[in-house]
């Protein structure tokens, strides 16, 4: 009687050793592990929307790229007035030497 | 022992429970991959909108940082332009001294004999005088002028005359100089196709760029001097204002809320004040708020405030229209202004709407930021406004459809202040000070009517429960660093010492005593404070006010007395 129980008792044994090969546990502690990155992740995103969202009191993306654009653009405004400002500057410092130029002529001239 | 049906029975059973078990693993080991793949496709998404975002901020960073690298070369080079002009506007004098002296010793020169330009001989000349229209000399043959076209060059050029005169040219192109825009010699780098940027706000800021799809355009072209235009920074916000001449004194003006601050958030502190050109102008010592108060007009004149500035060389200031002027309807204006606080100074276009005898409704389209902007005349340049305040419009049955559903913008005029109120910043601040105190005090109060006394009335019990949006306790904590506050505070402790010792349920008698005291004292405290906040004298900004705080303290004062002489006896 007990010789033929063998075969029972071996293969539940067996369904109970492959059972407990468990490979939950470790996808269990990957997964909670997954998870405390995703919450790390969270606090990172908070912190980058509160820099994001410094003086625009909004942190979407979409409206923040359009903003810079903006600011792209007022960027090359800037840029295109500094070259004209700069060109300008130069002008003027060519007339300031003319000016000069004939003020000392003229003043030679008078002291003969 | 294969033939005996138990024996295929027992290996059945056997199968049946390994099978199980097997399938059992299997579906929690399938839902376990599931979740881990759902949480990584989660993280995966998560990280890659990190990246995105770093890269977008660092992309934003190196766009500010460049802007203010850009701002600050564009500050030098207005400021060498400017040197190259008052250069030039010296030389120009010299030159005219220089001219102006040759010609006025002349007097008495001997010019020996000389031909003129027709061939005639002057012999023996002796010079007269010298002026634009030629040379009057005493000769040989009597005394004449000889005129500019007749005279020889080397005259001419002495003395600066006939169409080839120096002083004439140079003035020309002097003045050619100062006018004529500075050239973009560049193509925008900007990679996009908008062309919508005017040519001639190329030359200057536009408006602060905004979030927000109801923000202004760009500014359509006014230019401004970024020095007489300033940004100020409180403790509460930003706000504008500029600099104006006013019988011969300089000021720099604003509103009084910029630098007060609001019923709802009182100014403690001005952080900065900066011309729009990067100087810093210190905190003023002294500062004037408008003294003209009409009770039947909100947001009107009370709300300006200017104080002293000292310009520096070359700065230049705006002046007001005069209180007589004319405003017409449609009037071309330019709001100047710290839009939304982005300090930068925007420059909006638009045009008088309606009148009134202390303010104007401009179409510019200013924004919280530019409160205490100068509104100038577009033509003239001279300050009409100062933009002040913003009316969220109406929608109903009668501003259907009409242009009154939609926000309306006033500005007041700062020529219309006939009085003004001279404060120290201490003095001002400890003013505000003590109207915040006052408020705060307040609401100390009104957390002690739901003081609770103990179940042995052995002393007060303070509930940690929330009321409202704030917790009992932890205002009454709070509210002890001011006056009415520490009374509360101070009250309530020495009526625990005071009753805290009994084990047992106290009897009335024992009690209503010391709770009655402690109503008293902080009654009379608050009765007090009411009383000198009633009398107190100040500028009517500050003291429109007062009404609204006296009010809430009065219902909560009658409440707190309500309470002592109903739940403690």
């Amino acid at each position: 009687m007990f010789n033929m129980n063998y075969p029972c008792i071996f293969t539940a044994l067996a369904g109970i050793l492959l059972a407990s090969c468990d490979k939950n546990e470790p996808m269990s502690k990957e997964q909670a592990a997954l998870e405390a990155q995703f919450i790390q992740g969270n606090e990172e995103m908070g912190n980058l929307d509160a820099e994001l969202a410094q003086g625009t009191n909004t942190t979407d993306l979409n409206l923040l790229e359009q903003q810079h654009v903006e600011w792209v653009k007022y960027n090359a405004a800037i840029e295109q007035a500094l070259a004209g400002l700069s060109k300008k500057c130069t002008q003027g410092d060519d007339l300031l030497k003319k000016v000069h130029s004939k003020l000392d002529a003229y003043k030679a001239l008078n002291a003969q | 022992m294969l033939t005996s049906p138990k024996f295929w029975l027992l290996v059945v059973i056997g199968g049946g429970l390994g099978g199980y078990f097997y399938y059992d693993h299997t579906t929690k080991l399938k839902a376990s991959e599931l979740a881990v793949q759902e949480v990584t496709s989660r993280l995966a998404s998560q990280r890659s909108f990190i990246a995105q975002k770093k890269a977008f901020l660092h992309q934003r960073r190196d766009t500010m940082e460049k802007n203010q690298v850009l701002l600050k070369a564009k500050g030098i080079l207005d400021k060498r332009l400017e040197k190259i002009n008052a250069d030039l506007a010296q030389n120009t004098d010299s030159f005219k001294m220089a001219v102006e002296n040759a010609r006025s010793s002349a007097a008495g020169k001997e010019l020996g004999d000389f031909t003129l330009t027709n061939g005639k001989l002057v012999r023996s000349a002796k010079i007269r005088k010298v002026d634009e229209s030629g040379i009057s000399l005493i000769y040989a043959d009597g005394v004449g002028t000889v005129t500019v076209d007749l005279l020889p060059e080397n005259l001419k050029e002495k003395y600066d005359l006939g169409a080839n005169a120096l002083i004439p040219k140079l003035i020309a192109a002097v003045t050619a100089f100062k006018t004529s825009p500075p050239e973009a010699a560049l193509k925008p780098k900007s990679t996009t196709s908008d062309t919508t940027l005017p040519e001639t706000a190329k030359a200057q800021a536009p408006a602060t760029p905004s979030v927000t799809t109801t923000a202004p355009a760009p500014a359509a072209g006014a230019s401004f001097d970024a020095g007489c235009l300033i940004i100020i920074k409180t403790d509460h916000g930003s706000g504008s204002g500029f600099i104006a001449q006013v019988n011969g004194k300089t000021y720099v003006y604003t509103n009084a809320h910029v630098i007060c601050g609001t019923p709802k958030s009182f100014t403690s502190k001005i952080e900065s004040i900066k011309t729009a050109s990067g100087r810093n102008i210190p905190i003023p010592y002294e500062i004037e708020l408008s003294n003209t108060y009409d009770p039947n007009s909100s947001n009107g004149l009370e709300d300006v405030a200017r104080f002293p500035v000292t310009l520096k060389e070359g700065e230049t200031s705006y002046a007001l229209v005069d209180t007589n002027f004319s405003i017409a309807v449609n009037q071309r204006v330019t709001a100047y202004g710290n839009s939304l606080g982005g300090d930068a100074v925007t420059s909006l276009e638009g045009a008088v709407l309606g009148l009134g005898s202390d303010r104007i409704e401009i179409s510019c389209q200013i924004v919280p930021g530019n409160s205490g902007g100068p509104v100038v005349l577009t033509d003239t340049k001279q300050v009409l406004g100062i933009s002040t305040y913003l009316d969220s419009g109406k929608s109903d049955i009668w501003t259907r459809g009409t242009v009154f559903e939609n926000v309306r913008r006033f500005a007041v005029r700062p020529d219309k202040v006939t009085k003004w109120r001279k404060m120290q910043y201490t003095s001002l601040m400890s003013s505000l000070a003590e109207l915040k105190a006052f408020h705060r005090d307040t609401l100390t109060l009104a957390a002690a009517c739901y003081l609770d006394p103990k179940p042995n009335r052995g002393g007060f019990d303070i509930p940690s429960r929330p009321r409202g949006d704030y917790i009992i306790r932890q205002v009454i904590v709070d509210g002890s660093r001011f006056t009415l506050g520490a009374a509360i505070s101070n009250g309530i402790a020495k009526v625990n010492q005071r009753l805290g010792f009994s084990k047992g349920t106290m009897a009335i008698t024992q009690v209503v005593p010391v709770f009655a005291e402690f109503f008293a004292s902080v009654a009379q405290t608050s009765s007090s404070q009411i009383s000198m906040l009633s009398n107190a004298d100040r500028a009517p900004y500050m003291k429109q006010f007062i009404p609204e705080l006296l009010e809430i303290r009065k219902t909560v004062h009658a409440n707190f007395l309500n309470e002592g002489a109903t739940r403690y006896r």
